[in-house]
C-alpha cells in the first residue's frame, strides 16, 4: 500500500493519493481512477514508473478533470 | 483483475471486495480525525498548552494519514472491522462479519487494502495488477 511517491529516506510521507490520482488519469486515460482497487491504481503507477505506459492522446482537460473530483 | 477477499463460514461463501482508493481516502480521513481528537482530549488531560496541543493533533493527525497505519489496523480487531466495513457497507457489516475468525479478520483486511500471502517469501506482500479494461477505457 504504501508506495510509490513515498519511497524517500527518512520519515514516511501520507501518499498523495490526488496527485498519484492525477498520474493514473493522464497516462494510462482512467476515466475514474479514485474508483480503482488500491492495487491496481498501484499497478499503473509502478508500470509508468518503469515506462511501460505512455501517453498518446491529446492533453486532456485538467480543470474538468478537477471540478468532477 | 484484483479479486475479492473470500471467507467460507458454516459452508458459507462471503466475499469482501477490494477497497478502492476512494474508500481508503475516506477511512484514513476518519482515523486521522479520531486520532486527533483523542489526542486533543489527552493534551487538555494533562494541562498542555495550546501550542503544544495543537503541534501534537497535527502530528496525530499526520501520522493516521500513513499507509503504515492503515496496515497496522488490519492488525486489531476493532481495525480490521472497520476496514472490512468499509468493503461491504455498514448495513451489511454485522452479518458479513459474524462467526469470522480474528486471524481471519485480519488476513481479510489486508487483502481488501491490497496484500496477498506469498508461499514463496513466507509473507504478506503488496500486490499490483493493472487492468486494461479499467472503466471500460484502455490503456492510452
Amino acid at each position: 500500500m504504501g508506495a510509490p511517491f513515498a519511497r524517500e529516506p527518512g520519515r514516511e510521507r501520507p501518499r498523495d493519493w490526488l496527485a498519484e490520482a492525477y498520474l493514473v488519469a493522464t497516462i494510462a486515460r482512467v476515466a475514474d481512477p479514485l474508483g480503482l482497487p488500491v492495487a491496481e491504481f498501484t499497478g499503473y503507477l509502478e508500470a509508468a514508473a518503469r515506462g511501460e505506459l505512455r501517453r498518446v492522446s491529446g492533453p486532456i482537460d485538467t480543470r474538468a478533470y478537477i471540478d468532477s473530483l | 483483475m484484483i479479486g475479492d477477499a473470500v471467507a467460507i463460514v458454516g459452508g458459507e461463501e462471503r466475499r469482501f471486495p477490494p477497497l478502492t482508493v476512494r474508500q481508503v481516502c475516506t477511512l484514513q480521513t476518519v482515523m486521522a480525525e479520531r486520532m486527533a481528537a483523542e489526542t486533543a482530549a489527552d493534551c487538555r488531560a494533562l494541562g498542555l498548552d495550546t501550542d503544544e496541543t495543537l503541534r501534537r493533533t497535527r502530528t496525530a493527525r499526520e501520522d493516521a494519514r500513513l499507509s503504515t497505519t492503515l496496515v497496522r489496523s488490519c492488525f486489531t480487531f476493532d481495525g480490521a472491522c472497520r476496514i472490512l466495513t468499509e468493503s461491504v457497507g455498514a448495513d451489511r457489516a454485522e452479518s458479513m462479519l459474524e462467526g469470522i475468525a480474528p486471524d481471519d479478520l485480519t488476513e481479510l483486511a489486508l487483502q481488501t487494502v491490497g496484500f496477498e500471502w506469498s508461499a514463496d517469501v513466507g509473507k504478506w506482500v503488496r500486490r499490483s495488477r493493472v487492468n486494461p479494461d479499467a472503466n471500460g477505457r484502455g490503456i492510452g
